[in-house]
C-alpha cells in the first residue's frame, strides 16, 4: 500500500457570506508523487491549499497529514507550517519585506534558528531559487518573475517536506515558466512532495505524476494525466482541453502509429518517433 | 521615486547606516548656527560627497535640490517683504492699498540666513536619502530601541507603498485607455473610483498579507534577520573631526549675518 502524506476527507468549507468554496471534497495524495490541482478559476484551488496546513478549518469534514488527523491549536499547526509550506500567487502580496534577504528569512526565523543557522538556510534557498545574487536587492524593484523565485525561497528556507504552489505559472513568460518546471524537477529530485494548482492542461500534462480536478468546488476528476486526458467524457465534464501534445499523438495513432509510451513532452516525443522512424 | 533608486545603488551604500546617519543628523545640527557662510560650506560638502563618493550624477543632484527651492523662495519673499513704518530707513519702498511695504537691510539678512539654512537642511537631508535605503535606516532605528510595533508599521507601510502605487497606475491607465479623464466631470467620477478600489484593494490584500505571513509561523511579531555592516572607527573618527572643523569655520568666519 502506497503512503499518503496529505488527505481529506468530506471536507466542506463556507466563506463568511455562506459562499460555498468546497463543496465535499475527498483526496489522498501519494508520498513521492507530482501532484498538480487542476480547475478554472474560483472553482476552490487556493482554498484547497489552504486546508493542508491548517490556516483555514473545514467546516466539517476532515484534513490529515501523515496519516494524522490536524489539530487546530498552536503547537501542532507551528509544526504543520513548518512542515507545509505554502507559495502564494500573488508574490506582491506575500513579500512584505523591504530587502530579500529579510523577507527569506522571515519563516526561519519564525522557526526559532540560530543566527547563523537562518543565514545559512537563507543563502541557500536563494541558491536553489538561482537568485542568491539578489541577496541585499529592495523587494520593490524585482522583476515578476525574481518575485516569484523569491516567493518559493521563503518557504524553501523553511525547509518544508511539503511545497505547496499556488498557481506557480500564473503570468510568468514561457522562458521563466520553463525556468520554474525546471526549479521543481530539482526540488522533487531532491525528494521535496510539490504540489501545485494550474489551469494550464498543457504544464499539467507534462510535469504531474497525478492530477486532481476541480470543479466548483467539487473533485471533478482525479487520476495520472493520461488517464484523466485521454477520457474525452471527463475531459468534457470537467470544463478541461485536451494537451495539443496528446491531442497530435491520437491523429498519429490513428494513422497507425505505435508509441511504446505516451510521451508527455517533446524530447519524449521526438525519442518515440525516432525509435518509429529506426523500425 | 527616483531618490530610492539611488540610495540602493549608490556608492556608499555598503558604509554603515549608523555613520551616515550620524553625519547627517550633526551636520544638520551644526546647520542651525546661524552662519551664512558656514551653511553655504554644508551645502557644497553634501553636494561634493554625493556628486564625488557616492556618485551620484550631477546633474539629478541639481534637479532634485531644485524641487524644495521653489517652496523655500516663496517663504523667504514673505519674509524679506514687511509692513515698514512710513519714515524708517528701507531699501525699497512701496505702498500698496494703503500700507507701506518694504525690504529693510534686517529683513534681508534675516531671508538669506533662512535661505542658506533651508538648504543646508535640504542637502543634509538629500545626503541621508540619496545614500541610504529606508531599509537601512529602519536597522539603525530597530538598534536605537525604537518600539518594535511602531517599526513593524513603518516598514509595512514602506513596502506597501509601492505596491499601491503600482496599482494605482494600473488603474489610471486603465480608466484613462477608456476616456475616464476626459473631462473634469468623467475625471472626477474616475479619480473616485480609483481611490475606493485602491482602499477596498488596501483591505483584501491587507487580509490576504495576514494569511501569507500566518503561513509562515507568524505569532505577531515579525521577525527578521538584517544585513550586518562592518563599523568603521575610521569614519566616524573622520566625521567627527569634519564637524569640529565646520564649527571652528563657523567660529573664524564669525556669524556672516552680523
Ligand atoms: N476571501 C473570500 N471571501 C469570500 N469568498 C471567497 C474568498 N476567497 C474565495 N472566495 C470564493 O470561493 C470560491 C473559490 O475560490 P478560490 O479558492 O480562490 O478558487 P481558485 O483558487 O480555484 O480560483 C470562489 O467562488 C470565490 O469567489
Ligand atoms: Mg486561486
Amino acid at each position: 500500500m502506497s503512503e499518503y502524506i496529505l488527505e481529506m476527507r468530506d471536507v466542506v468549507f463556507d466563506y463568511p457570506g455562506g459562499i460555498r468554496a468546497l463543496n465535499g471534497i475527498s483526496m489522498a495524495i501519494e508520498k513521492g508523487k507530482k501532484i498538480a490541482v487542476l480547475g478554472p478559476n474560483g472553482s476552490g484551488k487556493s482554498t484547497l491549499f489552504l486546508h493542508f496546513n491548517g490556516i483555514l478549518r473545514p467546516k466539517s469534514g476532515k484534513v490529515f497529514y501523515r496519516g494524522q488527523q490536524i489539530k487546530y491549536h498552536r503547537d501542532y499547526l507551528v509544526n504543520l507550517r513548518k512542515n507545509v509550506g505554502i507559495v502564494f500567487q500573488d508574490p506582491d502580496i506575500q513579500l512584505f519585506a523591504g530587502s530579500v534577504f529579510q523577507e527569506v528569512s522571515f519563516g526561519p526565523m519564525n522557526l526559532g534558528f540560530s543566527i547563523p543557522e537562518v543565514e545559512k538556510r537563507v543563502v541557500e534557498a536563494l541558491k536553489a531559487c538561482g537568485i542568491e545574487e539578489l541577496k541585499h536587492r529592495p523587494t520593490h524593484f524585482l522583476s515578476f518573475g525574481q518575485k516569484k523565485r523569491v516567493s518559493i525561497a521563503d518557504v524553501l528556507a523553511m525547509d518544508p517536506e511539503v511545497l505547496v504552489l499556488d498557481e506557480p505559472a500564473a503570468y510568468l513568460d514561457p522562458k521563466h515558466e520553463q525556468k520554474l518546471v525546471e526549479l521543481l524537477e530539482e526540488l522533487c529530485r531532491k525528494g521535496k512532495q510539490v504540489i501545485l494548482s494550474t489551469h494550464d492542461v498543457e504544464l499539467a500534462y507534462a510535469w504531474a505524476d497525478y492530477v486532481f480536478v476541480l470543479k466548483a468546488g467539487r473533485l471533478a476528476a482525479e487520476g495520472t494525466p493520461q488517464e484523466v486526458f485521454q477520457n474525452e467524457t471527463l475531459v468534457k465534464e470537467a470544463d478541461l482541453r485536451k494537451p495539443q501534445l496528446l491531442e497530435i499523438c491520437d491523429i498519429l495513432k490513428q494513422k497507425g502509429f505505435v508509441f511504446n509510451k505516451m510521451p508527455r513532452n517533446i524530447p519524449e516525443f521526438r525519442e518515440e518517433l525516432l525509435i518509429y522512424v529506426e523500425s | 521615486m527616483l531618490i530610492d533608486n539611488y540610495a540602493y545603488s549608490n556608492r556608499l551604500k555598503d558604509v554603515h547606516p549608523a555613520e551616515k546617519l550620524y553625519f547627517a543628523m550633526t551636520t544638520m545640527a551644526m546647520g542651525f548656527i546661524p552662519n551664512i557662510y558656514l551653511n553655504m560650506a554644508i551645502v557644497s560638502m553634501m553636494g561634493a560627497l554625493l556628486v564625488f563618493n557616492a556618485k551620484i550624477p550631477a546633474k539629478v543632484f541639481l534637479k532634485t535640490l531644485l524641487l524644495p527651492l521653489w517652496f523655500v523662495l516663496i517663504g523667504i519673499l514673505t519674509i524679506m517683504i514687511n509692513a515698514v513704518p512710513a519714515g524708517s530707513s528701507a531699501l525699497i519702498k512701496f505702498s500698496l492699498l494703503g500700507i507701506t511695504l518694504g525690504i529693510t537691510q534686517e529683513s534681508i539678512k534675516a531671508s538669506a540666513v533662512l535661505f542658506s539654512r533651508s538648504l543646508a537642511m535640504v542637502c543634509c537631508l538629500y545626503f541621508l536619502a540619496f545614500t541610504t535605503p529606508m531599509v537601512d535606516i529602519f536597522i539603525v532605528l530597530r538598534s536605537m530601541k525604537v518600539p518594535g510595533l511602531f517599526l513593524e508599521l513603518m516598514e509595512l507601510v514602506y513596502r506597501f507603498l509601492f505596491v499601491l502605487m503600482e496599482t494605482s497606475e494600473r488603474i489610471y491607465i486603465s480608466q484613462s485607455s477608456r476616456l475616464g479623464y476626459m473631462n473634469a466631470g468623467t475625471a472626477v467620477r474616475s479619480l473616485g473610483r480609483l481611490i475606493s478600489s485602491l482602499f477596498i484593494k488596501a483591505w483584501k490584500d491587507s487580509e490576504s498579507l495576514y494569511t501569507a505571513l500566518e503561513a509562515r509561523g507568524y505569532e505577531g511579531e515579525v521577525k527578521v534577520l538584517t544585513k550586518k555592516f562592518p563599523i568603521s572607527i575610521k569614519n566616524i573618527f573622520l566625521i567627527t573631526s569634519v564637524e569640529f572643523l565646520l564649527l571652528v569655520f563657523a567660529w573664524l568666519s564669525g556669524g556672516g549675518a552680523r
